[in-house]
């Protein structure tokens, strides 16, 4: 049961990771917090069940589309609600209650455009279920956690090993000094909110896949949790971000087997407080990623 | 110039209120401006989480609004539907609640969906004897302490129950786990379901909570498969039931199911069928049914909406307008007429057979309902408490 | 047009208050009632956040929890402890407050967003609480029946009635508020507002005036909370989310921080333009949305920026010297 338990919380936990990741680029970047990210998460999800349904069952057309075009929506809510902002040189407050209205937009198009009721969202794949040890586990599990982590893999490789990835932790180091030397930083800003919006649609799809349908609401309680975990682990960190999700997945899961169901979602934002209130530099405790 | 253009936008907006306000209600069942016609309001969640249920609200109700005034209208009048959407929000329902009030043409309001929209709005009817008839609100509450508020569907005090004889005494269930929701409703159904279920000598070896907007139920799936039950009863609402049959599969439970009404729905089936497959719910009434009024009004849905099935909230609703219609005929026009013909209604014939308020409530013949064959249908008459 | 613009500028208020006192008195409608003691409501909701996040520069994105904490204490306390309602509804404000205190002293350590964040958090726990805990909320079930306001004997249950009862309460609360602000305490808050380092290097107890304003501001929307209850006379956890949050989040901003009748006039605007704009349904939550980011990148001071009715913040630390405040630390 508890090995169970542990193995649900890594699922969920990997999920909360890619989500995690969007939210400490932008905050490495730019020191605040993009609170449409949950719903970004959702439309990718349901970009994802259109394009299945209009174009083509096939997984990597599904995830291939609906993480490019939810790309471009990330880099809309960064032109839109955070850049102006910037260059104005407005609190950073300012940013919350923009992001949060475009939060809120999407959400609300996706509602109205598609309608409240759950949709159906069957993998592609058949799914099949193994005994190991008793511990059951699906084949659909297993491809959420590889998956996640190999799109961590990949964009740790993204920001270590290219120009690119050097070139937007150079920006986060310090933005004038990086302006200076020829980087159109402008651009690199659109990317990293893309590259993150990237994850989250990803995010959202295996959700999808996972429960087996999508509804309009289901971005804002990921949402947060995302957002908890990237704080779990370390704000601005990647690292902290994957180290974050996997622990606050594996938390909430033992907390429902110990405290009930109930208290599935107090959990997380009792953590969130927690974390903010006694250790808010997060488990990992540094400032920057290096 | 910004300022001016300020002014005037507070201007525009205060305006429009006074004159927006007096008019607000969008109509459609044909109904000449003109002519003198029966006006009846709508209050359901057309919009938000909840739409798609008030979607059905007015589909239910467009039908029998259709068959009266193809019919001739009522007293020679057409009916009138004048639509208000609550969002499922009590702050909302009270605000709506006052402007149907001030529309002296509404002689009756057909609504709500959820109980807290219900609660917010019945005592602002209450003080004109304005009458709301609800085709799903079931908390018991409702109709202590008013005249206005009738509840359409049967009460949970009496087929809660009925779910655990069709475990018990038809399915022979012995060890049972059940899985409820943390609401107003399913807390309800859950005790009565209990208590019948422990004076017919099951077994209840596990109850498990689920919340509404809840997608993860491992937990307390895994849970209930350490106490190998037989049977799972399953009382929550369609969306998480379709989850939940999902993830028992996936965790390797094997019960025979039994469920509420909520779950007959073509939606559950699209979305969980394959799983639920062999599951029991009550009901009250199924497409087929062989009951000659209901195969009536499932093929005039099926004529009217495109081979689709009406569904309970769809049938509640289509019988709320045909009891109010009979009221206004038969007691009167104004809004107290219809009242007292509400309370008076008897063997009012519905789609599930003859109703007859009783206290505010209407109690009606159920049915045993299976899932076969990826399609709901008709088990047998459910034994009458 | 600059005659008109100084007028408007002079009495937006009383004007604002006009108009919302005379529509319903003159046409007698109970629907206008409704909506009108509903701004009233909002009114108080928005002063709260106002109090804080304007004036005092802490950022509460969680105000609803007080909001709620203030329903259900004043509904209990009258509903199974027969305590008088208006007693109740103060009582309920006081508890609330007493929930300000709580929250901030963690908020001593957070800033900025981060302080919002925990706010949220907050609420989101009190939702939880009032879900779970149904002993005393009755959870999901909500709790109905709630008994109108009486004061010796007349009980209070028309549209005419409740509209009186907040606009008496509004005034109030919007007298005594505004003589705070523009009191020492006023300008104390405004300088932790404009930066701290230099309010505190001249002696001042930024943590009690920091804590001051939550509970003050917690009070006022545990009392608006109070009142919603007694009018609605049914509440449940489902009142209380964080679009509520979100709704007077956007009314604040709407009005502009640090001034009153900014708050006033971003709550009475919403609270009628919602329902003006009925017929856009479904896209309502998108007009918010698109509201508030074109007043947050246009207009940031939102109505009180465009009337410039806002507070005047230059130079306070210097005024707060001259006043010596700092050997006065636990006046208030």
């Amino acid at each position: 049961m508890l090995i169970q338990q542990i193995v649900n919380g890594i699922t969920l936990g990997s999920i909360y990771a890619l989500m995690a990741i969007g939210y400490a680029m932008v905050f490495s970047l730019l020191e605040l917090i993009n609170f449409s990210h949950g719903q970004i998460f959702m439309l990718g999800a349901f970009l994802g069940l259109y394009t299945m349904r209009l174009i083509s069952g096939n997984f990597i057309v599904i995830l291939g589309v609906a993480v490019v075009l939810t790309a471009l929506a990330g880099i809309c809510v960064e032109r839109i609600a955070v850049s102006p902002l910037r260059k104005k040189g407005a609190p950073k407050v300012s940013s919350l209650i923009t992001t949060l209205s475009m939060g809120i937009i999407i959400e609300n198009l996706v509602l109205v455009i598609c309608g409240s009721r759950f949709q159906g969202f069957k993998p592609p794949f058949e799914v099949k279920y193994f005994d190991i040890y008793g511990i059951r586990i699906s084949s659909l599990e297993i491809v959420i956690i590889a998956l996640a982590l190999s799109l961590m893999v990949v964009i740790s490789l993204f920001m270590y090993k290219t120009k690119y990835g050097m070139a937007i932790r150079g920006c986060s180091q310090d933005i004038e000094t990086t302006s200076l030397m020829g980087v159109n930083v402008n651009i690199f800003i659109a990317a990293t909110f893309g590259v993150g919006s990237m994850l989250a649609a990803a995010a959202g799809i295996l959700i999808g896949y996972y429960y087996n349908f999508v509804e309009p609401s289901m971005g804002a309680i990921v949402g947060m949790k995302g957002f908890t975990a990237s704080v779990l682990g370390g704000r601005g960190m990647i690292s902290g971000g994957v180290l974050g999700g996997f622990v606050l997945g594996i938390l909430e899961s033992l907390g429902t087997m110990v405290f009930t169901a109930q208290y599935r979602d107090t959990i997380a934002f009792t953590v969130l407080i927690l974390i903010l209130l006694f250790k808010p530099d997060g488990l990992l405790g540094k400032r920057r990623d290096k | 110039m910004k300022k001016k253009l300020m002014c005037l936008a507070l201007a525009v907006v205060i305006i429009l209120t006074v004159a927006g306000c007096s008019d607000n209600a969008s109509t459609d069942t044909g109904a000449d401006a003109q002519e003198e016609t029966v006006k009846i309001a709508v209050m359901a969640p057309l919009t938000g989480n909840l739409a798609n249920i008030g979607e059905q609200f007015k589909q239910g109700v467009e039908l029998k609004a259709k068959q009266v005034n193809d019919g001739g209208g009522v007293n020679g009048k057409k009916v009138e539907i004048a639509y208000f959407d609550d969002k499922g929000d009590a702050k909302e329902a009270a605000n709506i609640a006052q402007l149907i009030v001030n529309d002296k043409d509404i002689v009756a309001v057909i609504g709500s969906y959820t109980s807290s929209v219900c609660f917010a709005a019945t005592p602002i009817f209450d003080q004109v004897s304005l009458s709301m008839v609800t085709p799903s609100a079931s908390n018991p509450d409702l109709i202590k302490d008013n005249k206005v508020m009738f509840k359409m569907w049967t009460g949970f005090d009496v087929y809660a129950p009925m779910i655990a004889d069709l475990a018990i005494t038809e399915l022979n269930a012995k060890d049972i786990a059940v899985i409820y929701a943390y609401n107003d409703w399913g807390i309800g159904v859950k005790d009565y379901f209990v208590e019948r279920a422990n004076k017919l000598g099951g077994n209840i070896v596990a109850e498990e909570v689920v919340y509404d907007g809840d997608k993860d139920f491992k937990t307390q799936l895994t849970g209930i498969k350490a106490k190998n039950p037989d049977t799972l009863v399953i009382l929550t609402y369609y969306a998480e039931g379709a989850v939940i049959v999902q993830q028992a599969k996936a965790l390797g439970i094997d019960a025979q199911y039994v469920a509420s009404g909520t779950f007959v729905e073509d939606q559950f089936l699209e979305m969980a069928g394959e799983y639920a497959e062999g599951m029991y719910v009550i009901n009250e009434f199924v497409a087929d049914d062989p009951r000659p009024s209901v195969k009536e009004f499932v093929d005039a849905y099926k004529e009217e909406f495109n081979g689709e099935l009406p569904g309970n909230y769809q049938g509640n609703s289509y019988d709320a307008l045909g009891a109010i219609v009979h009221a206004y005929e038969n007691s009167g026009e104004t809004r107290e007429k219809v009242n007292e013909g509400l309370h008076n209604l008897k063997d009012y014939q519905g789609i599930s057979g003859s109703l007859t308020f009783q206290g505010q409530e209407i109690i009606k013949p159920q049915v045993f309902v299976q899932l076969k064959d990826g399609e709901w249908s008709y088990y047998k008459e459910s034994p009458v408490r | 047009m600059d005659k008109t613009k100084k007028f408007i500028k002079k009495y937006f208020l009383q004007m604002l208050g006009l108009i919302i006192i005379l529509v319903p008195v003159i046409s007698g409608n109970s629907y206008y009632y409704q909506v009108a003691t509903m701004c009233g409501i909002y009114c108080l909701f928005t002063i709260s956040v106002n109090l804080v996040t304007g004036f005092t520069g802490q950022l509460t994105l969680g105000q609803v929890a007080f909001y709620a904490i203030g329903a259900y204490a004043s509904t209990i306390l009258a509903m199974n402890l027969s305590v008088p309602v208006l007693l109740a509804m103060v009582l309920g404000g006081l508890i609330a407050a007493v929930f300000g205190l709580l929250i901030g002293f963690p908020a001593l350590r957070l800033s900025g967003v981060y302080l919002g964040i925990a706010t949220l958090g907050f609420a989101e726990i009190v939702r939880q609480a009032s879900l779970i805990w149904i002993d005393l909320t009755r959870g999901p079930l909500g709790i109905p029946g709630i008994p109108r306001p009486g004061i010796f004997g007349y009980v209070i249950d028309s549209g005419f009635d409740y509209f009186v009862l907040i606009l008496v309460i509004l005034t109030l609360v919007y007298i005594a508020v505004d003589r705070l602000t523009k009191s020492k305490v006023g300008l104390v808050f405004l300088s932790i507002r404009e930066d701290e380092t230099a309010a505190e290097s001249i002696g001042i107890n930024i943590a009690f005036y920091k804590v001051l304003a939550f509970v003050i501001s917690a009070f006022i929307a545990g009392i608006a909370g109070a009142f919603m209850a007694h009018f609605i006379t049914y509440i449940s956890p489902s009142n209380f989310t964080s679009a509520e949050s979100f709704l007077v989040l956007s009314m604040y901003v709407l009005g502009g921080p640090a001034s009153l009748p900014g708050s006033i006039g971003g709550a009475v605007v919403l609270t009628v333009a919602s329902e003006a704009l009925r017929f856009l349904q479904g896209y309502r939550q998108i007009f918010y949305g698109v509201l508030l980011i074109t007043i947050i990148l246009f207009k940031p001071d939102g109505i009180s920026g465009i009337l410039k009715i806002n507070k005047i913040t230059a130079g306070l630390p210097k005024k707060l010297e001259e006043l010596n405040l700092s050997s006065k630390e636990g006046e208030n």
